[in-house]
């Protein structure tokens, strides 16, 4: 990816994110349909729905609702996204997502705490606006520009990091990416399946994973 | 809260309204402007409401006290319903059915699954947010039964089960379909794949800060199985 790809890819990724409380929510913020528009655009489609998949299911509780901030899950998408087919080292990039995933989920839970604070920084700005008679102008802008900026930052900030990672891991780097996948997938399907639990019954989650296994053996046996 | 965007889509509804009458009209807008808080989907309905007493307060059918007191009581019950039906059980439920069309290989594929969870939920959202806005406009406060009466509780027992099964389902099939796609390591794959299980471990623990669950632990097996099975044997 060039500099100006990254910028653009933050672009999108930035107006994407404005479909979480800014205008329609329609879902397009949620880290699987990000990652499939983003794959579309930028890079290919079925790495783009693996890592999407996985994210999704981690944040299968997390929105943003009201007042309350929460982690950005289309920043971590975005980020783990443009780590992997923004930096080209030998390893698959695939088996660099997991990484990338790691660095994309810290930036969201900084994005957090980052988010709080700017909101009182916008309240102070918007009564100086308002002073100088600019308001409407700048509500949609300055909220794009906030995003964008942030999301432009963290996304050259991960590219920075991985391939010290790559380098960091020497030999063992190819072995560590693909059993990091297999350390991700439960992760990220055990917090699904362990935030499902306190409404439902038990039997039914073993029932359909008694059906995938025998499926998936049936298959491939 | 909400009541910006609030005064902004009813400012040309209450415009024709009192047409005319320039202190009604800025008397409507400070009604309107007032707090109201309610879940993104049902602000139509809020906002329908809201239009059916404002046309009665213009032609001097009831008291313009009657807006607020309309809001306070729609506005909660609708927040949290919303919540539950859409943010915790159509999200996830539409995410899992379209999951097994997205795990395919081909992009195709992949994007058919990506517009189906996106048409799915958005047509829930959109038939929300249109349904509201009329039988609010039509029926001012009285539309509650015949609003709720498309939200029937004994559906969430049963998106509850299907996600669970759907979940259960997909854990093996998304365990398998990763292995399969990952170029295979380099030498030393079970001591790899030892300290892979420990990483998720410490990740389950960091995220749950409690001991994991039977469905953590199920997960966990099953993927040292998957891993055992591809690589180490």
């Amino acid at each position: 990816m060039t500099f100006t790809e990254t910028l653009l890819f933050s672009l999108a990724a930035a107006l994407l994110s404005l479909d979480q409380m800014a205008c329609f929510q329609m879902l397009l913020s949620r880290p699987i349909l990000t990652a499939l528009i983003l794959g579309a655009l930028f890079g290919n489609l079925t790495d783009a729905a693996l890592v999407g998949v996985c994210l999704e299911l981690l944040f299968v509780r997390t929105i943003s609702v009201k007042e309350r901030a929460s982690a950005d899950p289309t920043l971590a998408t975005a980020a783990a996204l443009g780590g992997i087919w923004g930096v080209s080292t030998a390893l698959h990039p695939l088996a660099l997502a997991p990484f990338a995933a790691a660095l994309g989920l810290l930036a969201s839970f900084l994005s957090k705490w980052f988010d709080v604070r700017l909101r009182n920084v916008n309240v102070t700005l918007s009564h100086v606006l308002h002073h100088a008679g600019m308001i409407q102008l700048t509500a949609a802008a300055a909220l794009l520009a906030k995003s964008f900026g942030f999301y432009f930052l963290t996304i050259l900030a991960v590219q920075g990091a991985l391939p010290k990672i790559v380098a960091a891991l020497g030999a063992h780097a190819p072995a560590a990416g693909v059993f990091a996948w297999l350390a991700l997938v439960p992760v990220c399907l055990g917090h699904a399946s362990a935030t499902l639990q306190q409404t439902v019954p038990r039997g039914v989650w073993l029932l359909g994973l008694g059906v995938g296994l025998a499926g998936v053996l049936a298959v491939r046996l | 809260m909400q009541n910006v965007g609030f005064l902004f889509a009813l400012r040309p509804a209450l415009k024709r309204i009192w047409e005319g009458d320039q202190t009604g009209f800025e008397e409507s807008c400070a009604r309107a402007y007032a707090f109201v808080n309610t879940h993104p989907y049902f602000a139509p309905a809020v906002m329908g409401v809201a239009l059916h007493i404002e046309d009665k307060i213009a032609t001097g059918l009831a008291l313009p006290e009657r807006v607020d007191e309309a809001k306070t009581r729609i506005t909660g019950p609708l927040n949290a319903l919303g919540s539950l039906w859409f943010w915790d059980h159509l999200r996830l439920l539409s995410f899992l059915a379209a999951l097994p069309i997205i795990l395919f290989s081909s992009p195709a594929a992949v994007a058919a699954g990506g517009c189906l969870f996106f048409l799915i939920f958005n047509f829930f959202h959109l038939r929300t947010r249109w349904v509201g806005l009329t039988l609010g406009l039509r029926h001012g406060e009285d539309m509650l039964p015949d609003l709720l009466s498309l939200f029937p509780p004994r559906l969430l027992q049963s998106f509850r089960r299907a996600s669970a099964f759907l979940i259960g389902l997909l854990t093996p099939v998304l365990l398998v379909i990763v292995s399969e796609r990952l170029p295979p390591p380099a030498p030393g794959p079970f001591s790899a794949l030892v300290s892979g299980l420990v990483m998720a471990v410490t990740a389950m623990l960091v995220i749950h800060r409690r001991w994991l669950s039977v469905y953590q632990l199920l997960t966990l097996a099953l993927a040292l199985a998957v891993g055992v099975a591809r690589w180490a044997l």
